[in-house]
């Protein structure tokens, strides 16, 4: 077949020249796309201002006394700006009424993968699992945060807890000193009362230590990886359990150039 | 020096103990272990002086079995401690040399008074040497005590006025009252 031949595209200055032609047309479309996205923003903006401005006139509407034809008049400007209710944006109220509906819906939801994993998730692993079941309208770890420290105030059979550690760890307990749990639970208490804060101390204090005899060559020691596959917990929330039963007295640490390790206080 | 065969207690072969522990309880009882270790250790080896940059030579401080070894910050703090108890002494402002008192100064110089009120020595000059290495004195728990410290201790006599050190160049020497 015959191919159109120039000098310009012939050796070595050709192949230059096309890989310049190429990078170039790069160039251009990435800033192409880049001043689109710029559009939208700027779009966007107005929008907000569209809204404050909208804001303002209800405000001033409110105030002062208006007829009933010029008020479906300005609701229907509205509503072509696809501002149907221009007070949007949530205010104190609104906001913790909707993280408390939040909460329900998590406490529902969490209950299961709490029986799964020992009765303490992760506020990183809660926020996967959660917004996975979503599905779509996913929720903001800002909002699920919040939404944790509500659930504290629903008098649910979950409680949500703080780590002591400075490290921004959140998890879930299954609290069964609740007596609405007991109604609300039923059957299902006795498993969960192994999940308590006490019980996890104890079955480490016997996990280290074989029951009555506490004694150095019967005892067992675990770094934070061990025992975290041990018990089949993710690392962060394994440490945290160690580090708690650390601060209760039930373990000392050997930390050595071999790494951190948890021995039984047998002091 | 010999090193004699210590008992070493449970605590010695415990990892932990080589590390100083956060939860102040469990703290406690790990430093009052090492007090009474350092001092068992000291007295069974006559040791009368550690040098805390040396003190990884020990094998007081350095479990070479378990393979960890005290840190030196921890040696100091603990050594601090013994200090409060009259055992131990910085003997630099860097507190690198630490005397250990295994007995207390006051105790040696109880002792020693004791064994020079025994065999009658009142009114008489000793020389350092005599009441350290001396023949009367082998059988004496301060045998072949460290210069320093027995000074320190006669320093505790002669303030009590039952004593006076006589410390010139040639002969360093004590009386007794």
């Amino acid at each position: 077949m015959f191919v159109e031949f120039f000098t310009e595209r012939a050796g070595i200055y050709g192949l230059v020249k096309q890989k310049q032609r190429e990078k170039t047309e790069a160039a251009t479309t990435m800033t192409k796309a880049f001043t689109d996205l710029s559009a939208l923003i700027s779009n966007f903006v107005q929008a907000q201002q569209l809204v404050s401005f909208a804001e303002k006139l209800k405000s001033k509407i409110s105030r002062h006394e208006m007829s009933a034809d010029d008020q479906t008049k300005f609701k229907r400007y509205l509503s072509e700006l696809g501002v149907v209710d221009p007070v949007g944006s949530p205010n104190k109220l609104g906001a913790s009424q909707y993280y408390r509906q939040l909460a329900k819906e998590l406490v529902t939801f969490v209950i299961r993968p709490l029986e799964d994993h020992g009765g303490m998730l992760t506020l990183t692993h809660i926020f996967c699992l959660y917004n996975k079941a979503r599905g779509h309208q996913l929720v903001s770890p800002d909002d699920l945060l919040e939404a944790c420290k509500a659930v504290n105030l629903l008098n649910s059979a979950v409680v949500f807890k703080t780590f002591a550690s400075g490290h921004y760890l959140l998890a879930f307990f299954i609290s069964i000193h609740n007596p609405i749990n007991t109604v609300l639970l039923g059957t299902k208490v006795l498993q969960l009362k192994k999940l308590d804060e006490e019980e996890v101390l104890r079955r480490i204090s016997s996990l280290f230590c074989s029951a009555d005899q506490a004694v150095f060559d019967k005892c067992r020691s675990f770094t934070i990886a061990a025992y975290s596959l041990y018990s089949a917990l993710p690392v962060a929330l394994a440490k945290e359990q160690l580090l708690l039963a650390e601060q209760h007295g039930i373990l000392c640490r050997d930390d050595s150039l071999e790494g951190l390790t948890f021995y039984p206080n047998l002091f | 020096m010999s090193e004699t065969e210590v008992e070493w207690p449970w605590q010695y072969a415990f990892p932990p103990f080589f590390t100083l522990q956060p939860h102040p309880e469990t703290r406690s009882k790990q430093v009052s272990a090492w007090k009474s270790l350092i001092l068992e250790y000291c007295q069974k080896n006559k040791l009368f002086i550690i040098d805390v940059r040396e003190a990884h030579q020990l094998p007081l401080f350095h479990n070479s079995a378990i393979n960890r070894k005290l840190d030196p910050t921890v040696v100091v703090s603990i050594l601090s401690e013994l200090s409060k108890s009259g055992n131990a002494g910085a003997l630099d402002k860097a507190k690198h040399r630490w005397e250990i008192y295994w007995h207390t100064l006051e105790e040696w110089a109880a002792m020693i008074y004791d064994h020079v009120c025994d065999n009658g020595m009142q009114n008489s000059v000793l020389t350092l040497f005599e009441l350290s290495q001396g023949e009367d004195v082998q059988d004496k728990e301060f045998a072949g005590i460290h210069t320093d410290v027995l000074i320190k201790a006669l320093r505790v006599l002669e303030g009590e006025r039952k004593c006076e050190l006589i410390l010139s160049d040639e002969e360093q020497g004590v009386k007794f009252f």
